[in-house]
């Protein structure tokens, strides 16, 4: 029996993570290896290393931050019940991710999900905008994530998942697909239909804004 | 509205922000509940083979006791190969491609798994309807292929069921096509050790008596065997 309750560090977006990164990645991958053998004490390493970003993943496809924490725990009772298959040298990051949006897809589906979904939390979080100094951009930026928030929940959950690995979680477009269970056609496509929504309810908020402006 | 052709696709999306880009709790409050025992790689890679072992000696044992075709022989070697070499290599590769890591562990390429899934127990029923009769097809009869249809679903079912209990939360990703392809492979053998045994050859019999449980081996993958089998 393994168990853990300890605080991690919220992620740094995927753009940014280098070199350091990459290697952090193959010790994860060979930590994931180990546990898949019977280690049990590398649980906590994976644990502390994917938690972070798998909340980041699940809250941006159901926009709930408090649904998110959900899904991530089940998202981490599967990897553990599935560890037994996870295939030897590979990269358990997408392994991961597939997961984590079966569980995304299975609470979808159901309508206390659709309940949940009516009432997003997006009130609750901040976005990106540490060098912003003045309050009016500050402002901007945050209206901007809301709307993309929005945007994002009303459009379907297949173009939403393949918008949001290529976008946010800096997935290539073969492994997003591999993910999904998609061609990479397919997920190409969704992405930039997801993309289009997104610009384009963007650029209306901004015409908007100058149109109250002016 | 057309699909980009960029190379770096990612970047063309980088101009919409980010909504979970920082929560506002710098740090989240991330608890992992108890975990139950649950099966490491090698008693994972044990069970499979037991499985493999299990389903290939059910189908084994009933030809023993049931006997190979006692025309055999007399076939004409195209109709062996159609009938019985070609859906035994079929079920192979099928079994090979479904549970096949792939480059990231998830899986071979979607198109060729569900081509494969669709095109395995196609071809059986086509050869089945399509394939030249070597002899005088026997007069139909109605009992004799509800018995074949019969055998054939059991056959199917048992490794079915071996793979319910041992491809349990294996497929992380493809979990529907690569479960219906695990299906569409029991249903090959079974149909192709039916083909083996029995020595019908009226195209109707050989569809609705062999093929059609092949094909149901492959919807119940899709259907039944993926519920135990997405993680």
């Amino acid at each position: 029996m393994t168990s853990l309750d300890q605080s991690v560090p919220s992620p740094a977006p995927p753009k940014e993570r280098g070199d350091e990164a990459q290697l952090s990645v193959s010790s994860l991958d060979r930590a994931m290896s180990r546990y898949a053998e019977g280690h049990d004490a590398a649980f906590g390493e994976i644990f502390t290393a994917l938690a972070p970003r798998l909340h980041a993943f699940l809250r941006r496809l159901c926009g709930s931050q408090e649904l998110a924490h959900d899904l991530m725990q089940e998202t981490f009772l599967r990897m553990h019940r599935a560890r037994g298959t996870f295939a030897p040298g590979n990269a358990v990051v997408p392994w991961a991710y597939a997961i984590a949006r079966n569980c995304f897809v299975s609470q979808a589906r159901s309508l206390k999900s659709r309940r949940a979904r009516s009432s997003l939390d997006i009130a609750d979080h901040e976005v990106a905008a540490g060098l912003e100094s003045n309050a009016e951009e500050a402002t901007a930026a945050r209206q901007s994530a809301e709307l993309v928030e929005r945007t994002l929940a009303q459009m379907s959950v297949t173009n939403r998942e393949a918008f949001v690995l290529i976008r946010f979680e800096g997935q290539s477009v073969a492994a997003a697909a591999q993910i999904l269970g998609a061609s990479e056609g397919a997920v190409k496509l969704r992405a930039f239909r997801a993309y289009e929504l997104l610009r384009a309810a963007l650029k209306s908020a901004e015409t908007e804004g100058e149109r109250q402006r002016s | 509205m057309s699909s980009p052709t960029d190379p770096d696709f990612a970047a063309s999306l980088g101009e919409i922000p980010d909504p979970a880009g920082a929560p506002a709790s710098s740090r989240l409050e991330l608890r992992v509940p108890s975990l139950p025992s649950a099966p490491t790689r090698q008693v994972v890679r044990g069970r499979r083979l037991a499985a493999l072992i299990g389903g290939l000696s059910w189908l084994g044992i009933h030809l023993a006791v049931y006997g190979i075709r006692t025309d055999l022989k007399g076939l004409p070697f195209t109709y062996v190969a159609a009938q019985i070499v070609l859906p035994i290599l079929l079920a192979t590769g099928s079994l090979f491609v479904a549970l096949g890591a792939g480059r990231l562990g998830l899986g071979l390429k979607i198109g060729l798994v569900s081509t494969l899934a669709v095109l395995g127990p196609a071809s059986f029923c086509v050869i089945a309807l399509g394939a030249p009769v070597p002899h005088a097809p026997e007069p139909n009869s109605l009992i004799g292929t509800v018995l074949c249809f019969d055998i054939t679903i059991a056959w199917v079912a048992v490794p079915l069921f071996c793979a319910a209990i041992t491809l349990r939360s294996a497929f992380a990703a493809s979990a529907r096509w690569r479960s219906a392809l695990v299906g569409a492979s029991i249903g090959l053998f079974a149909g192709a050790t039916m083909n083996l045994h029995c020595p019908a050859v009226a195209p109707v019999h050989m569809l609705f008596g062999h093929g059609l449980a092949v094909v149901i081996g492959a919807v119940l993958g899709g259907l039944a065997l993926v519920l135990r089998a997405r993680a």
